[in-house]
């Protein structure tokens, strides 16, 4: 019930999404997917480990909208519509009802065993799968984290080449 | 009924990323977010793949850490071209 709750609410998202026309709101629609998509992926796993590392790097990616929306879009309006809100709303309870409809099990923990529980959790697949990575430092495979280690020393280089301009300040000219 | 969302929703969401991403934006930083939204769909895809797998987790760390780059990219050419040009509209790119 919980992943499906999940589930419906990362459709809608995704469906406000599609309307935004501001950055700073398409900004706050994605941070709120990460934060679905982390809890998903952490409800998939043993830990969450990978959730975490997810959510940390999509967060320092929104750091920047603030600067963004302070320096070049600072006169700009964005609403949320109520007809938008009030279809998701809708979509949302659809998904809900169809889902107890079609399958009553899902709405009770208490009557499911084991098995069942590992069926609703989804990692039905391997019982092993904790997803560690201890590969990531061992011998054949950390030739590949050394690689990303050079390509992130590559890409600072870029981005402080790019953005080395001394003429031109950060705001909109129109 | 889940079993039937658990390939499906992330197919559907890059979908809606990818109708974000074609649909004429005023900004760039638009068209930058709804590409980390792909980004983000994709890292969740190859998650539930790397689900199936044993020890192939870390490379979703290694997509993780390619988008971020890509992302830093697309942002410092973002940064160059509104210090050059003035402003960030995707309407005026023809113009360049």
């Amino acid at each position: 019930m919980m992943q499906l709750m999940l589930y419906a609410s990362t459709l809608i998202t995704s469906i406000i999404l599609f309307k935004m026309n501001h950055p700073l709101a398409m900004g706050l629609m994605l941070l709120i997917q990460t934060i679905q998509i982390s809890m998903l992926t952490g409800l998939m796993a043993k830990s969450f480990w990978f959730s975490y590392i997810l959510f940390l790097i999509f967060l320092g990616g929104m750091l920047v909208l603030f600067i963004y929306v302070t320096s070049l879009a600072s006169n700009e309006m964005f609403s949320l519509s109520m007809k938008l809100t009030t279809i998701s709303l809708f979509i949302f309870s659809m998904i809900l009802i169809i889902n107890i409809l079609l399958d009553k099990s899902s709405i009770s923990f208490f009557i499911q065993n084991n098995e069942m529980q590992s069926i609703y959790n989804l990692n039905m697949f391997l019982q092993e799968n904790s997803l560690n990575l201890q590969k990531l430092y061992n011998y054949p495979t950390n030739l590949m984290t050394i690689l990303l280690m050079n390509y992130l020393l590559i890409t600072l280089i870029a981005v402080v080449k790019i953005t080395k301009l001394f003429y031109g300040p950060l705001r909109p000219m129109n | 009924m889940l079993m039937m969302f658990y390939w499906s929703l992330p197919c559907f969401l890059f979908l809606m990323g990818v109708f974000v991403f074609v649909s004429n934006r005023k900004h760039l930083l638009s068209m930058l977010l709804s590409l980390e939204y792909i980004v983000l769909n994709l890292f969740f895809l190859l998650y539930i793949y790397l689900n199936l797998m044993e020890y192939l987790s870390f490379l979703g760390m290694m997509f993780l850490t390619f988008s971020v780059c890509e992302g830093a990219l697309g942002l410092s050419i973002m940064v160059s071209m509104i210090r050059t040009h003035g402003n960030d509209y995707f309407q005026s790119f023809n113009v360049l």
